[in-house]
């Protein structure tokens, strides 16, 4: 069994790393986060029963652990000056430039908002979205165009 | 950047690939981040009450008090304890329910239960103490300083737990809320 589970999460293991650099800040909480995410959805699988996509169920439980994790206090920081180009780390993590934009974007929302639009930004329908986040399709609809509104203006900004 | 494009990056975002037994290793209890700090925590605990339960006897003249004082005590150890256990099994499935919105309800009703069981339990040990020190005693006014020093003690460490355990159903209710908007 744990054989078809690994392979399982090392097909779709892209999601994991992804909810976890938009939940998280730093490498190391991110770390933290993608173990827990692992052994969650270990405890899980016994219950997974190909009802849903296995995409869709992963993405249930990683947001689920993410959401419902505590975070760690740490002091905010709040800088807005330019750092020179000669200091800029050049694509962190082996991330591009758009990526890093992207997951920069994506973290300035709020946690629920976060797991709506990585729904979104997953191709997942209106229906498949409330499903896996509790919400009913009209009201998915209405928060999707909103997120992406505010997202179109912090790209912009 | 236009929203087609971050559509476009997301489905394509390259990450740090880890392998089958990383992930294999991950699966285990012992790696959880949060249960390690829980375990780290009872252990700790258990440890300082086993030692206070195995030397109070003498250390305290367990024996000149009288046995529901003792009784009091262990009790209220034990329970101290038993919170501990009850927070480390809860904190191992934070996962209940069909969809995000019902387990994180569920969740934010499991947490409040424990926060109620762990701040009572804490008192009542606390509570235990006091009764226990104080029976069979010639108060004197350094003894009753001593007294109150440690009731105020254990009253601060109470608020400082019961805002702890605020914040964090707070902050949990709030995810609920953004969900439901």
């Amino acid at each position: 069994m744990k054989d078809v589970f690994l392979t399982m999460v090392d097909t779709h293991q892209a999601i994991i790393h992804k909810i976890c650099r938009i939940y998280r800040d730093t490498h190391e909480d991110q770390e933290d986060l993608f173990q827990e995410i692992i052994y969650q959805l270990w405890k899980a699988f016994p219950d997974f029963r190909n009802e849903s996509k296995v995409s869709t169920w992963m993405y249930r439980i990683a947001l689920n652990t993410a959401l419902a994790a505590f975070r760690k206090n740490r002091i905010a920081l709040d800088f807005k000056a330019t750092i020179s180009e000669e200091f800029h780390p050049v694509d962190s993590d082996g991330l591009s430039e758009n990526e890093e934009q992207m997951f920069a974007a994506i973290r300035k929302l709020t946690p629920a908002e976060k797991a709506i639009i990585s729904l979104y930004l997953e191709d997942y329908s209106y229906r498949e979205i409330a499903q896996i986040t509790g919400i009913s399709e009209n009201y998915a609809g209405v928060r999707i165009h909103r997120i992406k509104d505010k997202l179109k203006t912090i790209l912009t900004n | 950047m236009e929203f087609d494009q971050l559509k476009s990056s997301w489905q394509q975002s390259s990450q740090p690939v880890k392998n089958k037994s990383e992930l294999e290793m991950m699966t285990k209890i012992s790696r959880h981040p949060v249960l390690k700090k829980l375990r780290l925590k009872f252990v700790i605990e258990a440890s300082l009450l086993f030692i206070f339960l195995v030397f109070y006897n003498d250390g305290f003249d367990g024996a000149e008090k009288p046995l529901w004082a003792n009784i009091v005590l262990i009790a209220g150890a034990l329970l101290f304890i038993g919170n501990d256990v009850a927070g480390y099994f809860m904190f191992q499935k934070p996962v209940m329910g069909k969809d995000i919105g019902t387990s994180l309800k569920k969740f934010s009703r499991n947490l409040k239960r424990l926060a109620i069981s762990s701040v009572s339990s804490a008192f009542l040990f606390g509570c235990a103490m006091i009764i226990f020190f104080s029976t069979v005693i010639d108060f004197t006014p350094i003894k009753l300083t001593l007294m109150a020093g440690m009731f105020l003690a254990m009253m601060v460490g109470l608020y400082l737990s019961y805002k702890n355990w605020s914040r964090r159903i707070g902050d949990l209710n709030g995810v609920i809320e953004q969900l439901n908007g």
